[in-house]
């Protein structure tokens, strides 16, 4: 029988006892090749073929995917038990047909660098990691405090135009995405609120409640984790880079340490910027408040009243200390996170994705114990 | 029957650069199929820019780029999707994907173009593979290998579509001799072999001496083709002596390094 695809004709004949011959002609090129291998799959699925021979005598052309169908062929892997021959493949076909041996094959596959670990070596190894993360983070923080006072107190080393330029970064051009998220965020809380409040006819304490949440929870958590995905993933990734193309090995070898030189003044930055942005994001927030509640009619004096109310200084100084608390960690996180980048292409990805959920986290863990230390000092 | 060459690429008074700014004009050359054709120049003379409008990732000023008898400057969709496999390209860095192991890496091509049945595929970057010699690495991550053998898998890759032509963006950088020079070996038995065109863009003299059966060399003072021929002509007999220099290794006609 003769297959024609154009390019290839496929001849296969089968004769007694288990016997086929496979003739090919023409090209045996990308589009051939998958033609000719569907025709052979259904062909010979159901045969008992014990011996094949394919004469390859006619064929013009063969690339790369040819080359790999013949040697599929050669192997056996189509017609399980049968002794294949290839015959007639012009001198240059046949040079690069046996540069590829079965032997290469079944070597190549079995080649492996990525080995399996049994499960508890794999605990040991994740719980080392861990160990050793611990004493990473415990030895920076060593660093960092060994640093602050010394480089905070001399001019020179302090780098303040550094300190500017994050600041900048971090902090000025956060403004509009602060801005955005803190009024949405109390529009949609004071906007919900108000509908189960309606039910017992206190509508009007949504500002006492939106007061009380953005100055002494929403507010500080808002501007942390903004700060947190936009700045300290950018302190993560600079720093990285700078690891990665040996920019933090150039500063050792100066004898610089790039603590004092880089970490310290992002800390700084970030310190003198978080209450600053905390105060901005709590005062939108209750702005979101105060414009639903006076869409729903409350004059400005009484809605005034109850925020003075409701709020109290201890408050206001409880929500920046948290805001100064959390900027340090983010960027701290983001700094660590930088100067602990691997080689590869993916380190800095990593770096930055790890900044983001260790601060996130650690805004979290600090967060929660603020609230226990305000609720035991409130006392 | 005429036993002239076939012209696999032609370049026609093409103008490269960006926006207003022209890096390199009035750029003419022919390569012939099989040989290795060296794009050679100084630092910032337009090798790397001209290698990147002959690929079609940047679209000249002006002028004609044909390969394989199609216009790349001009070429529909269609026409620009098929050119595109007909040749492949390996980059300065090997530019592997990292998050690949190195069979995946050449594999890709062939997953992505081809209707190829999976296990000829994984025969074939197989093949690719044992080809380049890395026929023990084919399971590791490209930061696993070293600088010559990222360089190695990236031509292996750029061959897995069985391409006529290969283009390699300075593959010697970074390279300590001998590994350049096994590089080097590799291109020109690829190409003497198998027929395969290779246009490579290099400064590095040791190894154009060894791969380059033709060369033309870009002055990025006048902006166009300085000189073009066989390496060791135009190191002996080129007329501009500032090419006699270049292929010398002779510095410029200065008196001291230090511009003081």
């Amino acid at each position: 029988m003769t297959a024609s695809q154009n390019e290839l004709d496929t001849d296969l004949q089968f004769g007694p006892a288990g016997t086929a011959r496979l003739v090919l002609r023409g090209r045996l090129n990308a589009r051939t090749t998958v033609a000719c291998w569907n025709d052979l799959e259904e062909r010979l699925r159901n045969e008992k073929i014990q011996k094949l021979q394919v004469d390859a005598d006619g064929l013009e052309f063969c690339d790369g995917g040819g080359l790999a169908l013949l040697r599929y062929l050669s192997m056996g892997l189509m017609t399980p038990g049968a002794a294949i021959s290839i015959q007639g493949l012009d001198p240059e076909m046949e040079k690069l047909f046996h540069g590829f041996t079965p032997q290469d094959y079944q070597a190549m596959r079995q080649s492996t660098s990525m080995k399996c670990h049994p499960l508890p070596e794999e605990v040991g190894a994740g719980i080392r990691q861990a160990a050793s993360d611990l004493r990473e983070q415990v030895e920076f923080l060593g660093n960092v405090t060994r640093n602050l006072l010394p480089t905070v107190a001399s001019r020179k080393r302090m780098r303040w135009t550094e300190v500017g330029r994050v600041f900048e970064l971090a902090g000025a051009n956060a403004v509009p995405i602060v801005s955005l998220v803190s009024i949405l965020v109390g529009l949609i809380i004071a906007f919900e609120s108000t509908q189960t409040l309606a039910k017992f006819g206190a509508q009007i304490y949504v500002v006492n409640m939106i007061g009380i949440i953005m100055v002494r929870e929403l507010g500080p958590l808002l501007a942390a984790v903004l700060l947190a995905g936009r700045s300290g993933s950018a302190f993560a990734a600079e720093i990285g880079m700078m690891k990665v193309n040996e920019e933090l090995d150039a500063l050792q070898t100066f004898g610089l340490d790039p603590i004092r030189f880089l970490v310290v003044q992002r800390i700084i930055a970030a310190i003198l910027l978080t209450p600053l942005l905390t105060v901005y994001a709590t005062f939108l927030g209750v702005t979101g408040g105060v414009l639903v509640a006076l869409g729903l009619g409350y004059p400005w004096a009484l809605i005034f009243h109850q925020l003075t109310a409701s709020l109290r200084l201890s408050d206001i100084v409880f929500g920046m200390t948290k805001g100064v608390a959390f900027g340090a960690i983010v960027s701290a996180v983001g700094c660590l996170r930088g100067l602990q980048t691997q080689e590869g292409p993916s380190a800095v990805g990593i770096s930055t994705t790890r900044a983001v959920v260790t601060s996130i986290v650690l805004i979290v863990m600090a967060d929660a114990v603020f609230s226990v230390l305000f609720f035991v000092f409130k006392k | 029957m005429s036993d002239a060459p076939e012209i696999i690429i032609r370049v026609s008074n093409l103008k490269v650069g960006y926006g207003e700014t022209v890096i390199l004009q009035d750029i003419n050359f022919q390569v012939e199929c099989g040989e290795v054709f060296v794009i050679l120049g100084g630092s910032g003379s337009g090798k790397s820019t001209l290698l990147k409008n002959l690929i079609g990732l940047y679209a000249p000023l002006e002028g004609e780029i044909w390969i394989e008898g199609i216009n790349l400057v001009t070429a529909s969709g269609d026409e620009r999707r098929d050119l595109l496999k007909k040749f492949g390209v390996a980059y300065q860095s090997g530019a592997l994907f990292g998050s690949m192991t190195v069979l995946e890496n050449v594999r890709l091509p062939l997953d992505e173009l081809t209707a190829l049945p999976d296990p000829l595929k994984e025969l074939t970057a197989l093949a690719k593979l044992k080809l380049v010699g890395l026929a023990a690495s084919v399971r590791k991550m490209p930061a696993e290998l070293s600088g010559g053998m990222q360089k190695r898998a990236a031509i292996a890759r750029a061959m897995a579509l069985d391409s006529r032509i290969l283009f390699l963006d300075e593959p010697s950088a970074g390279l300590d001799p001998v590994t350049a020079a096994d590089l080097d070996v590799l291109i020109t038995e690829l190409a003497h072999h198998f027929g395969i065109t290779f246009v490579v863009v290099t400064h590095d003299l040791a190894s154009i001496y060894r791969i380059a059966d033709r060369v033309i060399m870009l002055d990025g003072r006048t902006r166009t083709i300085a000189a073009e021929g066989r390496p060791e002509e135009l190191r002996d007999k080129a007329a501009d002596p500032w090419v006699r220099r270049f292929f010398n290794r002779e510095p410029d006609d200065i008196t001291s390094g230090l511009h003081l």
